[in-house]
């Protein structure tokens, strides 16, 4: 019998650090997904559903004349605010957990190449984050070319805003979606693990929070709002939003002590690392997760 | 070289495999047969490094597939029992992945293709193939890098005669070009072609392994006995039909 040399370090459990070697890998990981994931009829739909419905927010404001107006770019920014932070999320929760679920046998032959677990995961998130950007492109892409063409670029870097926040609100669902794919044991629990997180987040998250700052309403509300917004990455980005897009003069009062709390740098600032935390955490969990079971 | 020491794998309560020593000498063809359930895929997927052992070390071209699961992998060309690929890829899309990942070029995939008997089919999206072109597929996709070691899970099932026939020549010419190979198989007559030694699996127990001539004098069966005559003998599977 040949023994294996052992004269090695110990086994080190969890994924190995990415290295600059590693971004070829990661990019054709990303490249073969992106084709694959748009080849699917999901996310075609979404890309067209998205961007008729944002054209038709864009062209919704019908003067008294019954002549069609075009929104400006900060109306039309609110409305679409709406849409992107909701289905977006929708849309990489169901991707991630979809893409990762288990009995994935498809990936194999690709699972057996000498890249590591965190390559591989982070490759194919890539490649779904890529066509998450795509579905944000072609909704606010259209209605960006429409709305500039007949009104003007007043109020675009608020609009930019947003369709940017629509791509990490989805980049925060991917993730999340991921980490129930690699979870699940299978491909129905894996969607239905993404519906009900998005349901959560979306619906039951929102009411918890208002029977939240109710309990606390004599204390200190403005923490725990702040604690909360943190806590749900949707909720977050909405109330920077608004008040980027000019909180005071949506929401009068309300959102002028919106502004107070989240107004300049500080309220990007919080969104930001909330965001940072939504997607890398469950990101990380996905490796490690990985790195220790079967490919 | 590959070597397995004390290769074990559970899965929740089932015992797949239980330890398994075992080693496949440089540039030789070792075939695992077994029933369905014996351990076969476990073992050569645990060597490709995608079954984790539960218990014992895999060594593959000198790398422990547990510590240096890159470097081994590096060594291998595994093909899988069912190739299954996202819908829509083309067959050169994933042999330019594949070379991607291996850090290899592939200027001519057209020529790997020949090698394993396809033709003109580059750009076909791989559903479309029979499941025997997949099967080649399959083997394209494990040759590519030229690896010096074959992991290959029945590479001929679902393959027509002639198509099995031209998969055990493959193997053949392989094996004359000096590659290790570890392959599972249920065709007795491929194994008989292309082995140089067997191990015999049941039920998750590695029952037997040598050469056929040591094997057939060590369990008493005639002179020039096969590899049939072996694996009944091995597994309990009387003769039931008079000859």
């Amino acid at each position: 019998m040949t023994h294996i040399q052992l004269a090695n370090p110990p086994l080190r459990v969890g994924a190995r650090p990415l290295t600059a070697a590693a971004l070829p890998h990661v990019l054709a990981l990303a490249a073969f997904e992106l084709r694959s994931t748009m080849r699917g009829k999901m996310v075609p739909t979404f890309a067209v559903l998205f961007a008729v419905v944002a054209a038709g927010l864009a062209l919704a404001g019908l003067g008294g004349s019954g002549q069609l107006l075009v929104q400006g770019f900060t109306r039309t920014a609110v409305s679409l605010m709406t849409l992107g932070y909701y289905i977006m999320p929708l849309l990489g929760l169901l991707l991630g957990a979809m893409a990762f679920a288990a009995n994935s046998a498809a990936m194999e032959a690709i699972a057996a190449q000498p890249v590591g677990i965190a390559e591989l995961v982070l490759g194919r998130a890539l490649g779904l984050l890529a066509a998450i950007v795509l579905v944000v492109v072609a909704g606010f892409g259209g209605a960006m070319v429409l709305i500039a063409a007949s009104a003007g670029t007043a109020g675009i870097g608020g609009f930019l805003l947003v369709a940017l926040g629509s791509i990490l609100a989805g980049a925060a669902g991917l993730a999340v979606g991921i980490l129930l794919g690699v979870v699940s044991r299978s491909r129905l629990g894996a969607l239905g693990g993404a519906i009900a997180a998005w349901l959560f987040a979306a619906v039951v998250f929102d009411l918890i929070a208002i029977g939240v700052l109710q309990l606390v309403g004599g204390g200190q509300p403005g923490r725990w709002l702040l604690a909360l917004l943190g806590l749900n990455p949707i909720d977050g980005l909405r109330a920077v939003s608004l008040v980027e897009l000019g909180a005071d003069v949506l929401l009068g009062p309300a959102g002028a002590a919106l502004e107070r709390m989240l107004g300049g740098a500080a309220g990007l600032s919080f969104v930001a690392v909330s965001l940072t935390l939504w997607i890398a955490v469950p990101l990380a969990a996905a490796v490690t997760l990985s790195s220790r079971r079967d490919r | 070289m590959i070597v397995y020491h004390g290769f074990t794998k559970r899965y929740a309560d089932v015992l797949a495999v239980e330890p398994v020593s075992l080693t496949v000498e440089e540039g030789e063809t070792l075939a695992l047969v077994g029933p369905n359930g014996s351990g076969k895929t476990t073992l050569l997927k645990g060597a490709a490094g995608l079954v984790r052992a539960t218990a014992g070390e895999i060594g593959v071209a000198g790398h422990d597939i547990a510590r240096h699961g890159r470097e081994a992998r590096r060594a291998v060309g595994y093909m899988p029992q069912r190739l299954g690929f996202p819908e829509g890829a083309t067959l050169r899309e994933v042999l330019r992945l594949i070379a991607r990942l291996r850090d290899t070029d592939l200027p001519r995939p057209e020529l790997l293709l020949e090698r394993v008997g396809l033709d003109n089919v580059l750009d076909r999206q791989i559903e479309t193939l029979s499941g025997g072109m997949r099967q080649r597929l399959g083997l394209a996709i494990a040759l590519l890098g030229d690896p010096g070691v074959l992991l290959l899970d029945e590479p001929s099932a679902a393959l027509d005669p002639t198509g099995a026939l031209l998969m055990r020549d493959l193997l053949c010419e392989l094996g004359k070009e000096g590659k290790t190979i570890l392959i599972s198989s249920h065709d007795l007559m491929e194994v008989e072609a292309v082995a140089d030694r067997l191990a015999v699996l049941v039920a998750g127990r590695l029952v037997a392994a040598g050469d056929p001539a040591a094997l057939a004098s060590s369990l008493d069966l005639k002179h020039g006995a096969g590899v049939e005559e072996i694996y009944r003998r091995l597994t309990g599977l009387e003769l039931r039909v008079a000859a």
